[in-house]
């Protein structure tokens, strides 16, 4: 590839950015419904637990305009759309959280289903919720077996280190919030009947074939039967991984029953009450730190909250137990994980998978260990960074790290954020009469992010593509991946134009279709385009095989016999050195090889190699490679009320040899600012019966175009292409989100120093989110 | 002293309206008819209907901002491009609107996916990476559209060292805002310069006179009253209807909540409802000014309360819409400007068909989401009382607002307080008003008593501060525990003697 690399790496925009500005990039909300289409409204259960006594639609069919009124009576397959365990029935004769819908009204137009919904009548015997994790885990409600993972002895460690002077063991419980997806673009499904009555579904999906196969799974039919078409997302962020399924099989449902298009898309209210999170988590650590500042032994227990269905989230408490560790060698560890069963949606993936999670309890532990034993917090981060390679270089799951980048990237941001200096300004400027007088403090902290790169289900990691030559030169692209504004298509066009050798105008990158590229993975876990631009590149070297060697005839002339071997493709032009004179175009390549009956269609096909995960051992090689990066953040809070302004955010990030520095670029932002929202703004709010009360943008608040930091400098790591994965870029879509830690431990630095002078406090106690409420118990708890 | 009008507004129609076949509004320069639509149906729905998919329903609520579009309003003798949100914004309020989307920017793409010149704020977004999944990205392009063209007040220009600020009211879950707003920023002072914009153009006139026609389909009807006595005996013909203004309250009801009312009165076409104006009385504002309004027609300088709590009135898109007269009728117990108008010691005029009458702020907010207006009342202005104070003393006026997002969030607690203090540091007046503690936006009265007299320093207001503790029994919600805001109280007294206090 480096030999014509052209298009890859430049900031090329986005391929629907100018059709985004316009207006004119088309949603599957927004496509022309065909005539008689129907809408749908669900009939939701106003209790978090309940069994279904009957249902009567006779006042709901009596409105005009409404169809039908869908039950589980109209299933023709199976009912149940879980895309691991079948566990979510779609019309539940018990409902498990609430907002659950048991029926579906079909209806001409929204408000007419919407009335109708209204007046579905539904008999229920509620049950007592299970709600509260530590509750549910307590009353020994799970989905899972635990899981484990182990290094050395951690109750010898942590047992000897209980009797050392030299040592501080430190014990304690840590629960972190859900957090909602909040894409714009809510889920949305929209099925076709064709003329022989098939299936076409147009959903927002990041998991065709999966949508594919559970609709398939609900009609009762084969998957061939059924057509899953994804043209592009409004965001997706995880939430619509597994979670789009369930409406793609109610439009599906409502198409075959009534032989009219059905369109489902849920309003936001809607969206928010029934659809999954970022799961809460509880956590149980012990943990031990050396005096000299070396961390000892950590042993944790990780719950997640999964709600009412087991989801992915066997896999997201997985990760969360790789990442457990953050970017430190803890040289014992062992790391219990176990997904427990509530009675709330079902949470499910959401950018990080587990990750974040996983890092906020490293990071909360690292606090905890720094402040118990008197050391700087900062001093404990970078003296337990991994080294490359070695025991200390090693994971508690066995992968060794296998380059000394966290640390290059810790210091050098160091350095160029000007870390040690600011960190006297800010202590002198908390000293300060302005800073008591209007009780501000600012703080300043600095955290690392090392994230495992692979879908930690072996057999995800593989993808396929067809890529089209035309006859005129130009190329159609397709993969399984799904475009849900990462830039996904963006890169992969650069990928194909420079595989092929023709400029970016001649790519064109082709909706996502079940029918063309099938048995696809979600697009997710970072992996879309290392895994499609493998495929994708596998086809193109089977393209450029062909066609050099039609081109090599072409090229032959004048006693001069041009071999295939040395036929070079380069922005259109095709050529060999040896005869220069004699420059053919790729168009007229394409043309002659239509000619001699030469194929010039081509699948590609990619499995990541070399990677796998003993689940009964807790060892593996799970990770491709490692994707890391380090934030330093700066922030002030008000000891009056507790809000809190990002003055400063400093990021350096290793996206490898990026593909495209525009769109990383976007991720690294983007991601920490959705990773800000969690730390400090985000709470999704469950009152007693299990409602969820923020249900809206009034009342749960993402960030705006003002939350973000005052000043924000954004790099790429230099000179840091990845041997091995597609133009040696790095998977950026997920781990830039973790950044975000950075922000609460500058929180915590803050209200540490509200603490009399030369009595720093053992212990900086901080919700997560670090809402403002929260900053100001933080405070008030130093201040006494 | 006879009312100086410090600001009008246009497109209340001057005199009898002009009689037209029916009610209709132009979309992207083409008029679409109203007959027989439904009045609640939001402009969203209405748009999309046409054709026009670029505005999204994001929440349906206004508050993310997706459905941004933009209408051209009269303004003085010219007008101006204003960015509303279109799931706020009722059918039975477009008759002879003038409504721009993002698709009408620039050039429709030829077969081949090209566009030719694309609308600068377009350019602008797309060539500086400012759309990941773009599907906010056409109610961001309105925003910075109506700025773009803000050649006069009240839609804010962009400016380059508060970008942030014209796109506050759009969310994005992608981008990290970064790119935007320096998307934003490139347009700040830049204006519309192409020559032959047709958009600029388009700027020199007012809009013509708005029809009087009402909507009516779905069965109900939207009334469009141009007279307050018109407003009034529609109102006692019609009792279960609903008074609209600026629709973004209510808009919520019918939007998300999929509320319908026999009728809607919509007195946007009241020309005497709107407008400030000045007299011995005090400064009179109408109650359908609008918060965009407001910042302009009244000076900072007098009203330094209310112009810091505008910006964190809901969005710009909803300044544009939502009124004075509105907001007070809500009766919202953090309604963010009716704790600045307690603390101004505001009057509220209420009209019925026997006259007209005062009431102060205080006492109108009778209980939650209760005012004391009857039935048969108009609320058609709100007026603030002379604001002289003796020579020598200064009056200390503060506001702050804390919530969990500091734009477009609803307050958590909210506290305005106007002090005057004389020469010698002692106060004579003090009014502390405070929203998000009880049912109704609220006086702290015993600590204002406690204040008077004293000197305005940490000392001097010790005992005013101890009433503070406990003086109000605030709930939790899903925004705060009543602890928080219980300290909040004190806390924010606090906060203002720090800043503002003598020495």
């Amino acid at each position: 590839m480096d030999d014509s690399r052209t298009e890859v790496g430049r900031a090329v925009r986005h391929d629907g950015a100018v059709l985004h500005a316009t207006g004119r990039a088309r949603y599957t909300g927004d496509l022309p419904l065909p005539a008689r289409a129907l809408v749908a409204w669900p009939v939701t259960s106003p209790h978090a637990r309940a069994r279904v006594v009957s249902i009567n639609a006779e006042a709901a069919l009596a409105v005009r305009g409404v169809t039908t009124v869908l039950t589980a009576a109209d299933v023709p397959g199976l009912n149940d759309t879980g895309p691991i365990r079948h566990d979510e029935p779609l019309f539940p004769s018990e409902v498990r959280h609430h907002a659950q819908a048991v029926a579906w009204v079909l209806a001409d137009d929204v408000s007419t289903a919407r009335r109708g919904a209204s007046l579905v009548e539904v008999a229920w015997e509620p049950f007592m919720p299970l709600l509260d994790l530590a509750e549910a885990i307590e009353a020994g409600s799970f989905h899972t077996e635990p899981q484990w993972m182990r290094r050395g002895d951690v109750d010898d460690v942590l047992a000897e280190a209980g009797t050392s002077r030299e040592a501080v063991v430190v014990e304690g419980t840590f629960r972190l919030g859900a957090q909602d997806h909040f894409p714009l673009e809510t889920h949305v499904s929209l099925a076709i009947p064709e003329s022989d009555g098939r299936i076409i579904v147009h959903s927002s999906t990041q998991h065709p074939s999966e949508t594919q196969a559970v609709v398939a799974h609900v009609l009762g039919v084969s998957l061939n039967q059924v057509v899953v078409q994804c043209s592009r997302m409004g965001g997706g962020f995880g939430g619509k991984e597994s979670q789009a399924n369930a409406w793609a099989a109610v439009a599906a449902i409502g198409a075959a029953k009534t032989g009219r298009a059905t369109l489902v898309r849920l309003d936001r209210d809607r969206h928010m009450t029934m659809t999954g999170k970022r799961h809460p988590f509880l956590a149980r650590y012990r943990a031990a730190i050396g005096r000299d500042g070396l961390l000892r032994a950590l042993d944790v227990e990780l719950y997640s909250d999964g709600g009412w269905s087991l989801d992915l989230s066997d896999a997201v408490t997985g990760r969360a137990m790789l990442h457990v560790d953050n970017a430190y060698f803890w040289p014992a560890m062992r790391v219990r994980g176990q997904v427990v069963r509530t009675d709330k949606v079902s949470q499910t993936a959401f950018r990080g998978f587990g990750g974040p999670q996983g890092m906020a309890v490293a990071e909360e532990v690292i606090d905890r260990l720094a402040r118990a034993a008197g050391l700087d917090p900062h001093v404990v981060r970078a003296r337990n960074l991994y080294a490359a390679t070695g025991d200390a270089g090693t994971t508690h799951y066995g992968e060794e790290i296998g380059d000394g980048r966290l640390r290059t990237v810790w210091s050098e941001l160091e350095e160029s954020s000007s870390y040690v200096r600011r960190r006297g300004e800010v202590r002198a400027w908390n000293a300060s009469p302005e800073a008591v007088r209007r009780r501000r403090r600012r703080g300043l902290a600095m955290t690392p992010v090392k994230f495992g790169i692979s879908f930690t289900t072996t057999f995800l990691n593989q993808a396929g593509a067809l890529v089209n030559v035309l006859v005129d030169g130009s190329v159609q692209v397709h993969h399984g991946g799904t475009e849900m504004g990462q830039g996904l298509q963006v890169k992969l066009s650069q990928v194909a134009a420079d595989a092929l050798g023709v400029p970016l105008t001649a790519i064109r990158m082709m909706a996502t279709r079940t029918d063309v590229v099938p048995n696809t993975s979600a697009t997710a876990a970072s992996s879309g385009t290392d895994l499609n631009g493998g495929a994708i590149l596998a086809a193109c070297d089977t393209l450029r095989a062909r066609m050099a060697l039609v081109a090599a005839s072409l090229l032959s002339a004048d006693g001069i016999d041009v071999t295939a071997a040395e036929v070079q493709f380069q922005a259109g032009a095709v050529l060999a050195p040896s005869r220069t004179e004699a420059q053919v175009t790729f168009a007229d390549v394409a043309r002659a090889a239509h000619r001699e009956r030469v194929s010039l269609s081509a699948t590609g096909f990619y499995r990541t190699p070399n990677i796998w995960f003993d689940r009964e051992t807790g060892k593996g090689r799970p990770f491709a490679y490692f994707a890391c990066g380090a934030a330093v953040t700066e922030v002030e809070i008000d000891g009056f009320t507790g809000e809190m302004h990002l003055r400063r955010v400093d990021i350096l990030h290793d996206a490898g040899a990026s593909i495209n520095p525009l769109v990383d670029i976007g991720q690294v932002e983007g991601g920490f600012v959705q990773g800000m929202g969690w730390v400090t703004m985000e709470e999704v709010v469950w009152d007693a019966s299990g409602r969820i009360l923020t249900h809206a943008p009034s009342t749960y608040k993402i960030p705006a175009a003002t939350d973000i930091p005052s000043e924000w400098h954004v790099s790429l790591l230099p000179r840091a292409a990845q041997a091995g994965v597609v133009a040696g870029g790095k998977a950026v879509g997920e781990p830039p989100f973790m950044l975000a830690l950075s922000v609460r431990e500058a929180i915590r630095e803050a209200v540490a120093s509200f603490a009399a002078e030369g009595s720093p406090p053992a212990r900086i106690e901080l919700r997560l989110p670090a809402t403002a409420e929260s900053i100001l118990n933080a405070i008030d708890a130093i201040r006494g | 002293m006879s009312p100086r009008a410090v600001g009008t507004i246009g497109d209340a129609p001057a005199g009898a309206a002009p009689i037209e076949d029916g009610p209709s509004f132009t979309l992207n320069g083409a008029p679409v008819v109203l007959e027989g639509v439904d009045p609640h149906e939001s402009l969203l729905d209405l748009v999309r209907r046409n054709g026009f998919t670029s505005p999204k329903e994001g929440c349906a609520e206004g508050d993310c901002g997706a459905c941004t579009v933009a209408i051209r309003q009269t303004f003085a003798a010219a007008s101006t491009y204003r960015a509303v949100v279109s799931c706020l914004t009722l059918a039975g309020q477009l008759p002879g609107t003038e409504v721009w989307t993002a698709e009408a920017l620039s050039p429709a793409p030829g077969p081949d996916g090209s566009i030719g010149d694309l609308h600068p704020v377009q350019a602008a977004i797309a060539d500086g990476g400012g759309s990941q999944c773009g599907f906010c990205t056409p109610g961001i392009a309105m925003s910075l559209f109506a700025s773009y063209y803000a050649t006069v007040q009240p839609e804010s220009p962009i400016a380059a060292d508060a970008a942030g600020e014209t796109i506050a009211g759009n969310l994005c879950r992608c981008t990290g805002y970064r790119s935007l707003r320096e998307a934003a920023a490139s347009l700040a002072g830049v204006g519309p310069k192409r020559p032959g914009d047709p958009f600029a153009a388009r700027l020199a006139k007012p809009m013509p006179p708005r029809p009087a026609a009402r909507v009516a389909g779905g069965g109900s009807v939207a009334y469009r009253p141009t007279t307050v006595e018109e407003a009034l005996s529609l109102r006692a013909d019609n009792p279960d209807a609903r008074v609209v203004a600026g629709a973004t309250d209510v808009g919520v009801e019918i939007s998300r909540g999929g509320k319908r009312f026999p009728a809607l009165i919509m007195l946007g076409s009241i020309g005497a409802l709107r407008g400030v104006s000045r007299d011995d009385a005090g400064t009179r504002i109408g109650a359908c000014v609008t918060m965009a309004e407001l910042k302009s027609w009244i000076p900072a300088e007098k009203f330094p309360v209310i112009h810091t709590v505008l910006p964190w009135f809901g969005s710009r898109q909803i300044r544009n819409r939502a009124t004075v007269g509105g907001n007070l009728m809500t009766a919202s117990p953090i309604g963010d400007l009716s704790v600045a108008w307690l603390a101004l010691g505001a009057e509220v005029a209420l009209q019925s068909r026997a006259g007209v009458r005062w009431v102060p702020v205080g006492a109108f907010f009778t209980g939650y989401r209760q005012t004391a207006a009857m039935a048969d009342e108009l609320l058609i202005a709100v007026r603030v009382p002379p604001r002289g104070i003796p020579a020598g003393s200064r009056r200390v006026e503060w506001v702050h607002k804390v919530a969990r997002r500091d734009r477009v969030d609803i307050s958590t607690v909210i506290a305005a307080y106007s002090i005057v203090v004389d020469g010698a540091g002692v106060v004579t007046d003090a009014r502390l008003a405070y929203g998000g503690v009880a049912a109704t936006p609220v006086r702290a009265i015993g600590a204002e008593k406690l204040m008077v007299g004293s000197r305005w320093d940490d000392s001097g207001m010790a005992a005013a501060r101890a009433a503070l503790d406990g003086a109000f029994s605030p709930i939790s919600d899903v925004r705060a525990t009543a602890s928080y805001r219980g300290r909040l109280v004190g806390n924010l007294f606090d906060r203002c003697l720090a800043e503002t206090a003598i020495g």
